[in-house]
């Protein structure tokens, strides 16, 4: 199939949206998905795909999601969601991977509905053992387990002392 | 003089926010570009925010980005975009750029708390009229994964050549990374050339809380501007004679140099810095000297002349004389 906006090349990048009931779809080659802000290198380099060190099987349910039309193997493929309702729809299939880049699927912060927004304190230095703690939790999560015993014993020797 | 202000030269912070109902800014269409653009505009309204219609112009908004104010992809970005910025020129809001939202403001030397302020104010107007993605679990939802949550990267912009000298940033650069924070060079990868100049700032934004992520970079930068103060001065106890010339040699270029290319400016820039820093050069005023980082950049030289542009030698010329006029 030959790209929808310059009608040359062989489209590469395939996608629809559906906006209140209105749908779009293109289909792109490579140049023209890079002008339209899909960059190439984001899908090829590995360096630069958020899903590169993922553990999460590539497996496509078939779903697609009501909003922007992308599939999982679209995402996959993007190394990127295509709109927020992406995050519902594949929830279950998007877990582990959020999980893999931050160590974590639970936000703690902000919420649109808190009445004031956060003004930051005064900051206050992290004591030595927070700041092992938190390397703590990334040896962990890098099964570095031999750093990650030296941390723990270095907590421990730490709480001995005081 | 505040010692840190001579490592840590500036701080930011950036959120992004999706609106609700609209596909991801890279597969959105100009009309529901235009949709956003108006919807952010009307809710900053008479709050001191104004849209810089001076974008549509391919060298200003290349300034800009010299200036970090926007980043390199909004500058070259042909689809329908906008930017807002306020009236103390210290918040921009650019619109479609890989959120429809990305928020950003800045600090001088080493205040984050100041910037996150701003930034959060800014967010506020905003939250007060538009409905942000937002989900229970996985916080602010954005385009790309790495920025879930919080979707804020808290950054300082630090001045390290006594660390990247001493051979240590490698050591650094590793142990950050374990605690989930990213050193990154401004201009390449940590060399004369690159002026030394670097970003510390999150990598993860899942899982802390926004003032614990602030709290963290600020004080990691503290530490990190505490250890290169000592190694300047190790450094010069260990070469005073042979960085003294350098330090003295870069002066000189800089005040009677007829041309001078980028790359040999950020060299001289940063042994004039680091001069001034060691108390060896006390005729410039380290405010002047960092103007100069943005105003010897190509976009703002080629503001001033457009002829600039293609003629290198010209180019040159006018950094020679933007320069002098500085030091």
């Amino acid at each position: 199939m030959l790209c929808t906006k310059c009608k040359k090349e062989q489209a590469t990048f395939f996608y629809s949206q559906n906006i209140n009931g209105k749908e779009t779809s293109a289909a792109l080659c490579k140049s023209c998905a890079k002008q339209s802000g899909i960059d190439s290198s984001d899908i090829l380099s590995p360096l630069f795909h958020p899903f590169a060190e993922s553990k999460v099987q590539k497996r496509d349910s078939g779903k697609t999601c009501n909003l922007c039309g992308l599939t999982f193997s679209d995402i996959l493929s993007l190394g990127k969601v295509g709109c927020p309702d992406c995050y519902n729809t594949f929830r279950q299939e998007l877990r582990d991977t959020i999980r893999s880049i931050h160590g974590t699927a639970k936000h703690v912060g902000l919420t649109p509905e808190r009445s004031t927004a956060i003004t930051p304190e005064p900051q206050k230095e992290p004591s030595e053992e927070e700041m092992l703690r938190v390397a703590l939790e990334a040896a962990i999560r890098d099964e570095n387990y031999e750093e990650a015993a030296r941390l723990r014993d270095r907590i421990k020797e730490l709480k001995g002392e005081n | 003089m505040d010692e840190k202000r001579d490592v840590i030269l500036r701080s930011r912070v950036r959120l992004a926010r999706n609106i609700v109902d609209y596909p991801f800014a890279p597969v959105l269409n100009a009309a529901c570009r235009k949709e956003i653009i108006e919807k952010v505009g009307s809710a900053l309204q008479a709050n001191g925010y104004a849209r810089r219609n001076d974008i549509d112009n391919t060298v200003t908004v290349h300034a800009l980005s010299e200036e970090n104010l926007v980043s390199r992809e909004f500058a070259d970005d042909k689809e329908l975009h906008a930017l807002l910025s306020n009236d103390d020129a210290n918040t921009y809001i650019m619109i479609c750029e890989e959120d429809h939202l990305r928020i950003q403001s800045f600090a001088d030397g080493a205040d984050l708390a100041a910037a996150g302020k701003r930034a959060f104010a800014a967010e506020r107007l905003l939250n007060e009229k538009i409905k942000f993605a937002f989900d229970r679990e996985l916080g602010y939802l954005t385009h790309c994964p790495t920025n879930l949550g919080t979707a804020m990267r808290a950054s300082m912009m630090m001045f390290l050549p006594a660390l990247t000298m001493l051979g240590r940033m490698g050591d650094l650069k590793s142990q950050l990374e374990k605690i989930g924070v990213t050193i990154r060079g401004l201009y390449g990868e940590g060399s004369a050339a690159d002026a030394y100049m670097y970003q510390i700032s999150n990598r993860l934004s899942l899982g802390l809380s926004e003032d614990e992520l602030l709290r963290k970079i600020e004080a990691i930068a503290s530490r990190i501007a505490e250890d290169e103060l000592r190694a300047r001065n190790s450094l010069l106890s260990a070469r005073r004679d042979a960085l003294t010339d350098k330090i003295l040699r870069s002066l000189g270029i800089l005040k009677y140099a007829h041309m001078l290319s980028g790359k040999e400016f950020l060299d001289c820039y940063a042994y004039v810095r680091l001069g001034i820093s060691l108390g060896l050069i006390d005729s410039v005023q380290l405010t002047e000297l960092d103007k100069l980082l943005y105003e010897a950049m190509p976009a703002h030289l080629i503001a001033k002349n457009k002829d600039a542009a293609s003629d290198t030698i010209l180019r040159d010329k006018l950094r020679a004389e933007a320069i002098k006029q500085r030091i």
